[in-house]
This record gives C-alpha cells, structure tokens and sequence, in this order.
C-alpha cells in the first residue's frame, strides 16, 4: 500500500469522524422506568406505574403511566431547566386519589428543575392548586429523581408541602427495546 | 269561573305532588314471595365443599342447589351450608339466628349429600336437565330450564342416581351448544324458555367466570322461575348485549336483577348502567345463598327494625371549630368485616341492601339484633337495590323512590347513601351527581335527613332545608396501611383548613373496625369520630364546604 493511499484513508477517517457529532453523555436517568411496588409507598388505587424520562439539552421530558386493570391514567410534562418556571396543563391529579382533592385553580401547575450532583438527581418544584370541600389550596411539591450508582434503581422522593410524611417510590430500568 | 278554574289547577298540582310521593308497596307485594306464618320446626342441611371447580364439586352442588330451589317452592325445607371461606360471611351465623330466635332444628346432612337428599325431597321434582359438561353455559341454561320445568339439573355423571331416585330425563342440554357461542346459547334458551319464566326476576349468573362458578343465588332464581344469563353488557360483544338489552327491556318496571355481571366479559359499571337504563333493581351478589329458604320466613313478632338514632328528628346540634371523621362501611354487611374484631369500638355506620327487608328478612334481623350501641345503620345504595342514579331515566325514578321510602321507613333508616360509577369511578373520570340529580333526591326523598354520596372520594356537597349532601373525602383502600392511611388523613386536615372540618370516609369491605381504630388513633391532629347522623347534623349547621354539582366539563369515562 502506497504512502499516499494511507494518506487518503487517514484523511477520509477524519473527515467523517469531524462529519458526525459526538453523542453527548447519556443522562443517567434516561430510560423507562417501572415501580417496585415492594420497596415503595403504596400506590393504591394504582396498581402501576411507568415513566420514560427523556433529556435533550436542557430540556427534560417525563412521560407518567398510572394504571389498575383497565383503568388508564397518561401524562407529560416537558421542563425546560433553563427557564424559571415552566406552565403545564393538568387534566387530573393522580397521585393521590384516595383524597377528596383535584386539579384546580386554572388547571396548570407551574415546574422548575434542575441538576443536582453531576446529574445523578433531578429536582423539581411544583406549584399547583387543589380544589377541596372547603375551597382551594395552594400546593407544593418537591420531586427527586435519583438514579443508584449501577444506574439500575432510581428512587422518587416526593415532599408534598401538605402531607407530613414523604412519598417514596422505588423504579427499576426497564430493558431496553430491541431495535 | 275563574275561581273554579284557579281551584282545579291547584287540586291537580296537589294530586300530581301527592301521586309523585306516593307510598308505593304494590311494587313491593308484586316482587315479594309468600311468607310463611312462621319458620319451620324443623329443616334439612346439607353441607357443601370448598370446591366450586367446573370440574371438581361443581355437578354436586348445582344439583343440591336446583334441588333447593324446587324443595322450597312453597316452604322453606332445605338450607345449605356453605363452606368457611364463603364471600357471604353470614351464612353459618344465620343457622345459629334461625335455631335461636325462629326456633328451627336442622337435621344435618353429611357434605355435598345428594343421595339422602334426593330421598328426602325428590317429590318436588319433575325430573331433570343434563347439562353439557364441556359446555360452561349449558349449566346457566339448566338453572333457567331446572325453574320452569321443575327439573334436578345434573351431569351425565349422575345419571344413574337421577335413575336411581326415578327422575327421568326431561331435557338433555348435551351436545347440543357444541361450537356456539354464548349469543346463540341464550338465543335458543330465550325462544324456548323465556315466555315462561318470571318477569320480574332475571339472574346474571356471573361472577366467577371459567374455570369456577359460585351460583348460590341460583336456588332463589329457580324458586322464582327466573331466565339465567351471563350475558355482556360491554359493547364489544354487541350480538351478547344486543340479546341482553331485548331481556332486560321484556321485564316489568320496577323488577329485580340478581346475581352480578361474568367477571371475564363486562364491568360492574357497564353491567349496573345499563341496568339503570331500563329503571330496574339490581340485587347484585351472584353467591348470595339460601335465598330460596330465608325469603319466606317473616320477622319474629317480638321484633321491629330500630335503628340506633343519636339525633332527635328536629334536634339541633351546633359544631365545635374541630375536625369530625364519620366512618361508612358500604356493601360490608355480609361480604365484610361484620363478624370481625373491633365493631362497636368507634362510632360506625353500616349500609344496608333494604330490599333484604322483603327478599331477606331473617338476615336483616340477624344484623339489627346483633348491632352494637356504636353500629348506625343507613339506606343504600342509591336507593332500593344498587343502582347508578345518573343512568336512570327520569321518569322511571317516581316508581323506584316510592319504594326507596317505603324501605326506608321499615328499615327506622333516616339517611341514604348515594353512588354513581357511570361516568367514571376511583381512578378516571368523575363520580358526581349533577344538579339535576341532586333535586330528584331532595325532591323524592323529602323525609331523609341527610345524603351521602361516593365510593371512592367525590365532590358533590349541597345543603337544603337543613338536610346535607356530603361526599366522601376519602376512601380507605383494603391495601392502605395504617401509617400512609393515617398521613392520608393528616393531609386532608391540612387541605382543609376552615374549622369545623367534616371528613367522611368510606370503609372497603373487608378493612375491619379495629383497622380503621387504629388508623384514627395514630393521628397526630385532634378529631372527633361520630356516628353519621351527627355528623350530618353539625354539617347542617355550619356550612364550611363549598356547594358544587357535577359539571359539564368534568372527566366522563364509561367504564370501559
């Protein structure tokens, strides 16, 4: 082989390595996640529950799944992490419907998140308001997602500004889909 | 002229508001069977397995049932003892009540005994009806043709003993269902059977659905010459509801519907909405036993329904700035937690199936002689029956509250409770009543001093004449543990600010009394637990809840 063919094969590897952009590191906390009902606060009247969150850029996307037999509950919610406050429409409260409480006030609530510990843990603050026998009630909540070292566990820990105890949710990865 | 046309007008006003509330027993009298004067000195028992396997004890049973049915036709003879872990609990505490107070002797039987049966009651008995084995359907068939014929329903397995007893073989279900579907099954029983049998009584034999079957109310159906389906009442089987909707549309208005829908095709929703459409009461728990048997035994005549009333009618209490719990057990009394630890602990409210007042009165007895000073007792659910008052069309509502009341006053019940899984239920949709609804209540229930409503929590509170409306707040899941229940509570305390505070919370089934004490005791806020009719009336006055109905844009899901 010619010094000169070399040449071209090491200019042609480096035009296309130059070509194509180098994935940014993965979250860890990217990825479908199903609850551990065992290790986690009951979920009643759940009987599951899946969430697939999704990062791109400073844009963070969870997709919820509430489920109990046929019953079905979906729900999204994309946070842009670099803005302060982030309003999502809410058709329905589902976390806990055991309560006489529902989504009220103008039926949003307001999110901001951000990156704790080299992006280990996602926290976010909601704002919202419940809607009860008596009238309406301001409510906050502060969600951490925090993935374990292997990155095969994640843990929810949720803080309700009007409930004295947490709410904690263990998730395992669900596999990835074959392509 | 004038004058006597003004006078006319009124007297027809007064005539249509009095004929609205009437006091309607005829409905009553129409469903009621024949009460005998008194119980029987003496009755045979006859003890059944724990197997209700379509391929283990299921052949026996259904012939000591259809057995049943047609040995207490006109007297009450044969009582069946069902096994321990029996979904109706109170089916071995009844022998006990029925030796006691109605002064019944049972010669019992040894377990599953068809032989000895048979000898005893085999007069009753036409012949018999084999169903098809290898054709689940064929045995729901069988009951229907078992009431009208008058036949012993068996397999082939026992034909030898239906020989043996002379019964002949009447009709022959085997082979005749191969390959059909259940459309076509009920099909080709409702052209051959249905124009005889009874139109006020229809039996869904669902429930347990393939491999098992639990049809203790199969000897009241047969008793009753009722038409036995497991038909579907979900929309994706349209030739099964189709057939469905002719059945329920050819039965007098009000009747009642037994039994309770096939657990492997539609959904209690599904099942109790279209049951409301055709303005029917639905009796509905498909193993509720030895109806046949208890239907014709009256009260004892030192006995009146009375219920524990902590409130004077007219009597006014006023609120505390505190937090007051009222604990509801709905559609516990037999399937719950009646016979548990801890009743009579707390104040505690108990719903009662008022049509047992006339369809089963030893068993209403049973649990108002055996109430504890702390056990209240309310109307339910929904009115006479169980039934979903949104998908009752208005003008089938008259004819069904004349009975609600008429129950009512028997029952010394004061306060009804209402739910509505027609639009949704505990997890999607809503479970409110619009405002529509909510006057038909008023309107029709005039001398109830209080409505609840919900199964899960709600949101519909009103408040007339002194007369609540409240909604539960929470529901007390079987799986909830008493910490995160207890936190649950806590929370609503803190959602709910205003003082007094009126928390009303459903009870599940089999969470028992001395849960639900536990739970209230580990409560770091001050409460107060009361029986139902003072909480309502400290409701009555001091409205720090919101009026609100149904609204348009609320959540709707049809159960699907």
């Amino acid at each position: 082989m010619s010094r000169l063919l070399l040449l071209l094969l090491a200019l042609g590897t480096a035009a296309s390595l130059a070509a194509t952009d180098l994935p940014a590191p993965a979250s860890p906390l990217a990825g479908t996640w199903h609850i551990d009902a065992a290790r986690s606060t009951e979920l009643s009247p759940w009987r599951d529950y899946v969430f697939t969150l999704t990062v791109d850029g400073d844009r963070v996307t969870i997709a919820r799944r509430f489920g109990s037999g046929r019953r079905q509950f979906a729900d999204a919610l994309t946070v842009d992490l670099s803005r302060p406050d982030n309003v999502v429409p809410v058709s329905l409260w589902p976390d806990n419907r055991h309560l006489g409480a529902y989504i009220g006030g103008d039926r949003t609530k307001r999110v901001r998140g951000e990156w704790l510990d080299a992006g280990r843990v996602l926290r976010l603050s909601t704002d919202l308001v419940l809607s009860t026998q008596q009238g309406e009630r301001p409510v906050n909540i502060l969600s951490d997602y925090k993935v374990s070292a292997n990155g095969t566990r994640l843990t929810l820990t949720e803080l309700r500004s009007t409930r004295n105890r947490p709410v904690v949710y263990s998730f395992t990865r669900a596999p990835a889909a074959s392509k | 002229m004038k004058l006597r046309l003004l006078f006319l007008l009124v007297a027809v006003a007064a005539a249509s508001a009095a004929q609205a509330l009437v006091q309607e027993d005829s409905v009553i009298a129409r469903l009621e069977p024949k009460k005998v004067a008194h119980a029987p000195a003496a009755a045979t028992l006859v003890p059944l397995s724990e197997n209700w396997r379509m391929d283990g004890d299921i052949p026996v049973h259904a012939l000591l049932i259809s057995l049943q049915g047609l040995a207490n036709r006109d007297q009450p003879r044969l009582y069946l003892e069902y096994p321990t872990h029996w979904q109706w609990e109170i089916v071995r505490p009844l022998i006990g009540f029925l030796e006691k107070r109605h002064g019944v002797k049972f010669n019992r039987l040894g377990v599953n005994d068809a032989e000895t049966a048979l000898a005893l009651y085999v007069k009753h008995a036409k012949g018999v009806v084999v169903w098809d084995g290898s054709v689940r359907s064929s045995l729901i068939v069988a009951f229907t043709v078992a009431g009208v014929e008058d036949l012993v329903v068996i397999t082939a397995d026992q034909l030898p003993l239906a020989a043996k007893h002379g019964l002949p073989v009447v009709v022959d279900l085997r082979g005749k269902f191969a390959g059909k579907t259940d459309a076509q099954i009920y099909q080709w029983a409702y052209d051959q059977y249905f124009e005889r049998c009874s139109r006020d009584y229809y039996v869904v034999m669902g429930g347990h659905a393939g491999a098992e079957m639990q049809p203790g109310v199969a000897d009241f159906g047969i008793r009753q010459r009722a038409f036995f389906t497991d038909l579907s009442s979900n929309p994706k089987h349209p030739e099964e509801l189709a057939l469905l909707n002719k059945i329920l549309g050819r039965q007098n208005v009000p009747s009642i519907v037994l039994g309770w829908h096939s657990y492997a095709k539609d959904t209690e929703g599904q099942h109790t909405t279209l049951v409301g459409n055709y303005g029917l009461i639905m009796e509905g728990l498909h193993n509720l036993p030895n109806v046949s048997f208890t239907s014709q035994i009256p009260l004892t005549p030192d006995f009146k329904f009375t219920n524990n009333h902590t409130v004077k009618l007219g009597e006014s209490r006023a609120a505390e700035k505190k937090v007051y719990i009222a604990a509801v057990a709905t559609d516990a009394m037999g399937i719950g937690t009646w016979t548990k630890p801890g009743r009579g602990k707390i104040p505690y409210t108990w719903q009662v199936l008022m049509n047992w007042a006339w369809m089963n009165p030893p068993a209403l007895q049973y649990f108002y002689e055996d109430k504890s000073p702390n056990d209240h007792f309310i109307g339910g659910l929904s009115g006479p029956g169980y039934m979903y008052p949104k998908a009752i069309p208005a003008d089938k509502w008259p004819a069904l509250t004349a009975v609600g009341r008429d129950l009512m006053k028997r029952l010394d019940l004061r306060i009804l409770e209402i739910m509505d899984y027609s639009e949704g239920n505990r997890h999607v949709g809503n479970t409110d009543l619009p405002k529509a609804v909510v006057d038909r209540y008023y309107d029709q229930y005039p001398d109830a001093t209080g409505f609840i409503n919900g199964y899960g929590s709600a949101r519909t509170f009103d408040l007339r004449g002194g007369r609540p409306l409240l909604s539960y707040d929470y529901y007390l899941s079987i799986e909830r543990p008493v910490e995160e229940a207890a936190a649950d509570l806590e929370e609503l305390i803190q959602l709910n600010p205003q003082r007094p505070y009126f928390l009303l919370m459903h009870v599940r089934e089999s969470n028992t009394v001395e849960k639900v004490a536990d739970m209230l005791g580990r409560l770091s806020e001050s409460v107060e637990v009361v029986p139902l009719d003072v909480f309502l009336q400290l409701a009555a006055g001091a409205k720090t809840y919101r009026t609100y109905h149904q609204q348009p844009t609320d959540a709707v899901d049809h159960n699907p």
